[in-house]
């Protein structure tokens, strides 16, 4: 339970900069994730929150106290690894009974403590079997127990969900949130899976290359990614992104062009989520051609249609296939979700392209141009 | 159906293919026990010569018939052993199979070896005028007590000192990255790789001018030194396999780096250090070279040197005596093993790790 700010804080091994300058605050309370591709520093981040690794440059703070120089032992944080790290001389009971081993704490006050954590993630019939003997499960819980039982300010989970079945991963994912709400740790989760920061996390970092590419909730990043790396990282299938030069009112796309919503030129790059797309008679859309795959995926299918302006995909919802290859059709979208990034990839505000149906293009010419 | 005749013929004949396996498999487990039979006489072979020299008298004669009798006892005992143990699985009460076997063999022994045996070879125990000649090699002659408590004390201050050297050493060199730790490890390499023997002048003069010829402590240094890098070596093996995440799992829990280590590193790499512990203790055990040379005047003998004192008698060798006294230097070594055999199979050597 404290806030966390991070200012400027750097780290880098030798020549490799690992962290570029990063500022960060995390309230009191909340539950954020970290999103970013293998190597970009989210672990490194993490650790250096935990004090294992101390930062280059920069200073980090919990509730406004600068904690640079605090060992890790006294940061009262609690760490979840991707590995687990449970100690394997020592059964379950000890391990989760570790934390509590360095404080002055009642013999039968840590021993209710410990039975309360494993309730708390339903260990509590494996108590007297040690780590080698439990599954994956069973193992990330009690890591999960063993970080909860010192009470910590902040929990720091290191992808502590990638080594569980699909099933297991909704059901964790579920319990993980829900104790957080309870017990109102402020909480770090770092992820490779999209849906589970999305899912868990009130706010969700994304990292790229040691830097952070954009801060804000799941909705922030899923419909206005700050820049080209966020819009092409979040969400699967990834969204469209089409390179075009734009003049004028007008976005040229290979052999397409389109209307801009206002004035520009120089070179821009579209982004449209696939199942954004939804799919009409061709002579009905300012753009259009004809499909050259058809992925049935289950509650959707998934279409690539080759456009003059490039290869498009889109996602339909509902089993039934509704077009088949070789068939030409036209591609619409709502005009407000249609992205804009300029030259250096940042996401330009209030530019869309005009892809609506031709019906309302009609409507939109004739209302009054402001 | 043309297909499938490409594949499998119709007249195949799956009788004689299933009895070419049960062949081949046999044959397999057939050449397997022969190779290693064959391979584990040598070296088997002078240890039951030991056995049997040190139980009979210095009778030519005697001792051959004896030898032979005993060779093929042990080669029934084998075989009997061998032909149980395939059978083992398929046989309802094998344990009554086992105590006929073993009583079969005690009765051969009783009939064929037992009336020849006898304990005057290891008078040595309980008599240190070993020739019976009154007065004659007893003022050099220590006892054989002293002898086995002055190398049991080397190698186990041998043993101490490297392990407790060598434990913080390695864990520095698997954990913590310094200038110059791949050239420090190199270097082990080397040193472990240079033939000690090169050393001994070298030893000698500074024992000498250190004042520490002629005693047990002196020499107890010099081999601590020249097994250290080895078994530092070995240990930086063990705890490179212990994970990064568990030490620092710990300390966020709340413990210290010491505490770390000793509650959590430490037992996990206690196989290593039984292993590495075990093989120091008995290098220092068969220590020969080094005592020999650095204990000039003999007035503390290690059993290695009492063996060769035993065996260099003007009188003429009694062989007889010098089995015995090698087999009761082996003892401490076979009941050692049995102890710690667990844990020095568990032994691997990795790479050098950056
Ligand atoms: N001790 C170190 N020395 C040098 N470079 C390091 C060290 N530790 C990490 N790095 C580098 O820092 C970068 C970030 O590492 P980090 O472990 O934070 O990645 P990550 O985002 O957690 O990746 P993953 O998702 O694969 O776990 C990587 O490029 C890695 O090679
Ligand atoms: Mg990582």
């Amino acid at each position: 339970m404290a806030k966390i700010t991070l200012n400027n804080v750097t780290k880098s091994w030798g020549e490799t900069h690992v962290l570029k300058p990063m500022n960060l605050t995390i309230e009191n309370g909340e539950f954020v994730a970290i999103l970013g591709p293998s190597g970009c520093g989210k672990s490194t981040t993490l650790f250096l929150l935990a004090g294992l690794y101390a930062p280059s440059a920069g200073e980090i703070t919990f509730d406004g106290h600068n904690v640079g120089r605090v060992d890790a032992r006294d940061r009262n944080v609690g760490i979840v690894f991707q590995s687990y790290a449970l100690y394997p001389n020592l059964t379950v009971r000890e391990n989760i009974a570790f934390p509590l081993r360095f404080k002055a704490m009642d013999k039968n006050e840590a021993a209710r403590r410990v039975e309360e954590a494993a309730a708390l993630v339903q260990i509590g019939a494996l108590l007297d079997r040690r780590p080698s003997q439990l599954s994956g499960g069973q193992q990330q819980r009690v890591a999960l127990a063993r970080a909860l039982v010192k009470e910590p300010n902040i929990l720091l989970l290191d992808e502590p969900l990638s080594n569980l079945d699909a099933t297991l991963r909704i059901t964790m994912r579920a319990e993980l949130k829900a104790i957080q709400k309870r017990l109102g740790f402020t909480t770090l989760i770092v992820t490779h899976d999209q849906i589970e920061a999305i899912t868990m996390a009130d706010r969700i970092i994304c990292m790229n290359n040691g830097e952070i590419a954009q801060i804000g909730t799941p909705d922030d990043l899923y419909r206005r990614p700050a820049n080209l790396f966020v819009a092409g990282f979040i969400g699967t299938p990834p969204m469209n992104l089409i390179k075009g030069e734009a003049a004028g009112r007008q976005l040229r796309l290979g052999q397409a062009a389109l209307d801009l919503s206002s004035d520009r030129s120089g070179s821009l790059t579209l982004g449209i989520r696939p199942e954004d797309i939804a799919l009409v008679a061709a002579d009905k859309a300012a753009l259009s051609g004809s499909i050259t795959a058809v992925e049935p995926m289950g509650r959707e299918v998934f279409y690539t249609v080759m456009t003059p302006a490039g290869p498009l995909h889109a996602l339909e919802y509902g089993e039934v296939v509704r077009h088949l290859p070789g068939t030409s059709v036209g591609l619409v979208c709502k005009q407000e979700l249609t992205l804009l990034f300029d030259q250096d990839g940042r996401r330009i505000a209030d530019l869309h392209v005009n892809l609506s149906h031709r019906a309302d293009t009609r409507a939109a010419e004739l209302a009054p141009a402001n | 159906m043309a297909v499938a005749e490409t594949h499998m013929p119709a007249n195949t004949d799956w009788a004689r293919l299933e009895r070419r396996g049960m062949v081949n498999r046999a044959g397999f487990v057939a050449f397997i026990l022969v190779f290693l039979t064959l391979v584990s006489i040598p070296v088997l072979l002078p240890y039951l010569w030991l056995l049997v020299k040190s139980l009979t008298l210095s009778d030519d004669k005697v001792s051959h018939m004896v030898l032979w009798r005993s060779g093929a006892i042990v080669a029934v005992a084998y075989l009997g052993a061998l032909g149980l143990s395939l059978v083992a699985t398929r046989m309802p009460r094998v344990w009554l199979a086992w105590t006929v076997l073993g009583v079969a063999i005690t009765i051969l022994v009783a009939l064929f070896v037992a009336p020849y045996l006898t304990f005057v070879n290891y008078r040595f125990l309980w008599n240190s005028d070993i020739n019976g000649t009154g007065t004659n090699r007893t003022d050099l002659m220590p006892s054989v007590w002293s002898a086995l408590s002055s190398s049991l004390m080397f190698a186990i201050a041998q043993t101490t000192i490297v392990t407790l050297v060598a434990t913080p050493a390695a864990y520095a060199l698997s954990r913590f990255a310094f200038a110059g730790r791949e050239t420090f490890l190199r270097g082990l390499l080397i040193l472990h790789a240079f033939p000690a023997l090169a050393l001994t002048v070298a030893v000698f003069v500074q024992l000498y001018y250190m004042g520490l010829l002629n005693s047990l402590a002196g020499v107890v240094l010099v081999l601590s030194a020249l097994e250290l890098p080895y078994a530092i070596f070995v240990l930086k093996g063990f705890f490179d396999n212990v994970p990064w995440d568990i030490e620092m799992s710990a300390v966020t829990d709340g413990a210290t780096r010491a505490q770390a280590f000793r509650m959590v590193v430490l037992p996990q790499v206690r196989a290593g250090l039984i292993a590495v512990a075990t093989f120091t203790f008995l290098r220092g055990w068969e220590e020969y070279v080094f005592v020999q040379t650095l204990l000039i005047d003999k007035s503390r003998m290690t059993m290695s040197l009492y063996l060769f004192f035993v065996s260099h008698d003007n009188m003429g060798v009694d062989y007889g005596m010098v089995a015995a006294v090698g087999v009761v230097y082996l003892l401490p070594v076979l009941i050692l093993y049995t102890f710690t055999q667990k844990y020095i199979t568990q032994m691997s050597f990795g790479g050098i790790k950056g």
